[in-house]
């Protein structure tokens, strides 16, 4: 009875294992919490925009400096998922010949 | 005989829409040798680009998120409440968040394609580590393209609240 008991745990685990690793896996490797201290970017520092409240122009000013604060930081990264960085160049070079720098194949690193 | 060339047709469709057709090129003997050769640094240019992946798209993602969140919906929320509810406005807040759903699904895709080529022995299979390699670089384009088409739409957002703006 015990070792049925351990066999069903055993395989329910592998089960969720397994279906964890098939979708899961993919969005938790990109949640902010996953990433290092040392590679996390300062939060991003915007008043959150009242749903509350009068719109006038000033308003709209207001919220406009916060739009373009963060759509500077998408902007910084709109090549990110550029398809250089698995160009041939990088993966069918002879090494005899010049090598090329890392910094040239991957320059997207500054992006962030 | 008809039934027999239906047979054969859908046995030939089959083939060719099975997931183990690739369109990639055939690599010749030198670039399947360079692969061979240099699998070890292409392993770990690759790592390189998983770990700069997945920090990019946590910042993108929470970028999107604050975006679609703090600013458009609470944007279009205050309109409402002022009667001026822009139908413009609610469309690309709308369009915003399909699209982000749409990049997020195409990320994913993209991931475990990236996973699967990480995995093969590039040092003893050049082609089928090639193939691969094809096919990842379809799936990034349309992570790629995705990202453009957001970044577009926040230029539509910031045009339609500069006309918003000028209407007052």
């Amino acid at each position: 009875m015990g070792l049925a008991a351990i066999a069903v745990a055993v395989t329910t685990s592998g089960i969720s294992l397994w279906i964890y690793r098939q979708n899961d896996i993919y969005l938790d490797r990109s949640r902010p919490g996953f990433i290092s201290d040392g590679e996390k970017n300062e939060d991003i520092k915007i008043d959150k925009f009242s749903e509350e409240g009068e719109i006038s122009k000033e308003v709209l000013d207001k919220y406009l400096e916060e739009f373009d604060y963060v759509q500077g930081k998408v902007d910084g990264l709109s090549n990110a998922f550029s398809t250089e960085a698995l160009d041939d160049k990088n993966f069918l070079y002879d090494d005899e010949e010049e090598t090329v720098d890392d910094s040239e194949t991957l320059d997207y690193e500054d992006a962030s | 005989m008809s039934k027999k060339i239906s047979a054969v047709v859908m046995a030939i469709i089959l083939t060719l829409t099975s997931a183990n057709f690739s369109y990639a090129r055939t690599l010749n003997d030198d670039e399947l040798g360079l692969i061979s050769q240099t699998c070890g640094s292409i392993k770990l240019q690759l790592r390189n680009i998983q770990k700069i992946d997945a920090k990019n798209r946590a910042l993108l993602g929470s970028y999107y998120e604050t975006i679609s969140t703090n600013l458009m919906l609470n944007l279009n929320l205050r309109l409402v409440k002022n009667n001026m509810a822009s139908a413009e406005l609610s469309e690309l807040q709308t369009n915003f968040s399909s699209e982000r759903d749409y990049f997020k699904e195409k990320y994913t895709e993209y991931q475990r394609e990236l996973d699967a080529l990480v995995l093969i022995d590039c040092r003893q299979k050049p082609q089928e580590f090639y193939t691969q390699l094809e096919k990842v670089r379809t799936k990034r384009e349309k992570v790629d393209n995705s990202v453009k088409r957001l970044k577009d739409m926040l230029i539509e957002h910031r045009t339609a609240v500069l006309n918003l703006r000028e209407g007052l």
